[in-house]
């Protein structure tokens, strides 16, 4: 599987660099709407672009990520803040999503009150189903708060699957054993139930993937990425619609490749540098004023199959 | 890289528990094997803050050349510090920090 844009490979005068700092800021969170079987998303924010097409979805749910609940440094003192305006903006979709995926890093240190924090927060979203999988800051205490909350019914470290209204979902867990240089690993166990789980099901099902790590090479040197993914995703292929959610890059990327369209969603806590254009990976500090700016200005889709790359800013504000 | 050569010469705040065997794979408990089980303890659990090379990383700080005691470092990672850091005490028990204790005591 291809890895991340090293050139231009087109003329729409967006290179690699430009690209990777037009796609550092993106919504709180993304809506998805399926009409017909096919799954269109939305930057909330920009829901008054998609309108009619939530408006008249079969199944809208919503993804959020990321939301270190108890983080509190300068990258962003208010965590609970800027996750309640979130749920705002959820409350304020034209139609109310069936429910919530929450990609994972609920809490920044898997500590009881925050997970509390969370819960209570949640009650103040019109949508009341959430369904969860854990990011790395989930499970310091070794999954244990994670689990009894969120893990009931779930096999192994907290996979599971379900369907809504035809659309077959599977959360997938990576961050349980994460190897030297930070990608995360399903493990041979997960992928033989999900080889099991999605074998009966018809190609015409789609099929929505959603785990924390993503599941694509985004930036292998920083360990964003999958080190066993591409064997998930043999299982999916002969689908004619899959549908890969993750986060914890804290930022919005989509690639479609095949009949399989990866996207990573912006955290609702803190921002995170583009893919190699720093050192490091860490938490990126801005103005208070500027930070909700940014939340929301630009979302970008990348379409590898006819190497067009679309931009698309809007204000919050 | 990893300096290797020092293991032979790390101790831990264990040194009751060296020359014991594991449960599962019968292998004697010396500094170095559990500087090996602490290596990958870290990645599994700590270098997603702390920087995969222990320098320092999303919002933790470098632990190299840290200036406490194998004790002290135990006492951290079983107790975490209040907002900053979370205990790990569910996830390792006293011979796991001990192999974690014996893989930052490398990186001296």
């Amino acid at each position: 599987m291809s890895d991340f844009i090293e050139s231009n490979t087109n003329n729409d005068g967006v290179d690699r660099r430009g690209f990777l700092k037009c796609m550092a800021w993106a919504g709180t969170g993304v809506i998805w709407s399926i009409n017909g079987g096919l799954l269109t998303s939305t930057v909330l924010g920009e829901e008054a672009n998609n309108r009619s097409a939530i408006g008249t979805a079969e199944l809208n749910f919503v993804q959020i990520s990321d939301s270190h609940i108890g983080f509190n440094k300068p990258a962003n003192t208010d965590v609970v803040g800027t996750f309640r305006e979130t749920i705002v903006r959820i409350n304020t979709l034209p139609k109310v999503p069936e429910f919530l995926l929450h990609t994972g890093d609920l809490t920044h240190l898997s500590d009881p009150a925050q997970f509390d924090a969370l819960d209570q927060l949640l009650k103040e979203c019109k949508t009341k189903d959430v369904f969860y999988v854990p990011g790395e800051h989930d499970i310091y205490d070794n999954g244990a708060q994670f689990r009894a909350r969120f893990g009931k019914n779930t096999a192994g470290a907290g996979w599971y699957s379900f369907d809504q209204k035809g659309v077959h979902f599977v959360g997938l867990v990576n961050v349980a054993n994460i190897q030297e240089g930070g990608l995360g690993t399903l493990g041979q166990e997960q992928l033989d139930w999900l080889e099991k789980d999605v074998k009966g099901l018809s190609a015409s099902t789609p099929i929505v993937l959603f785990a924390h790590i993503p599941l694509w090479a985004v930036y292998p040197k920083w360990g964003w990425g999958t080190d066993d993914a591409e064997r998930a995703l043999s299982f999916v292929k002969r689908f004619g619609s899959v549908t890969v959610l993750n986060g914890h890059i804290h930022q919005v990327m989509q690639k479609v490749e095949g009949n399989i369209t990866f996207h990573t969603a912006r955290g609702t806590a803190f921002p995170l540098p583009a893919p190699g254009s720093v050192p490091k990976p860490l938490p990126v500090v801005v103005e208070a004023t500027e930070l909700k700016k940014m939340l929301g200005l630009t979302s970008v889709n990348y379409t590898e199959t006819n190497h067009t790359l679309a931009v698309v800013d809007s204000t919050l504000g | 890289m990893i300096p290797w050569d020092k293991l032979h010469g790390a101790t831990t705040h264990f040194p009751s528990q060296l020359g014991k065997e594991t449960e599962a794979g019968k292998t004697p408990l010396t500094a170095e094997n559990l500087a090996v089980r602490g290596r990958s303890f870290f990645f599994q659990s700590c270098a997603h803050c702390h920087g995969q090379d222990a320098d320092g990383g999303e919002d933790a700080p470098s632990l190299l050349k840290l200036q406490i005691s194998g004790a002290h470092m135990a006492l951290v990672i079983q107790s975490g510090i209040k907002d900053e850091m979370p205990s790990f005490a569910k996830k390792y028990n006293e011979e796991e920090t001990a192999s974690l204790v014996a893989y930052l005591k490398t990186l001296h």
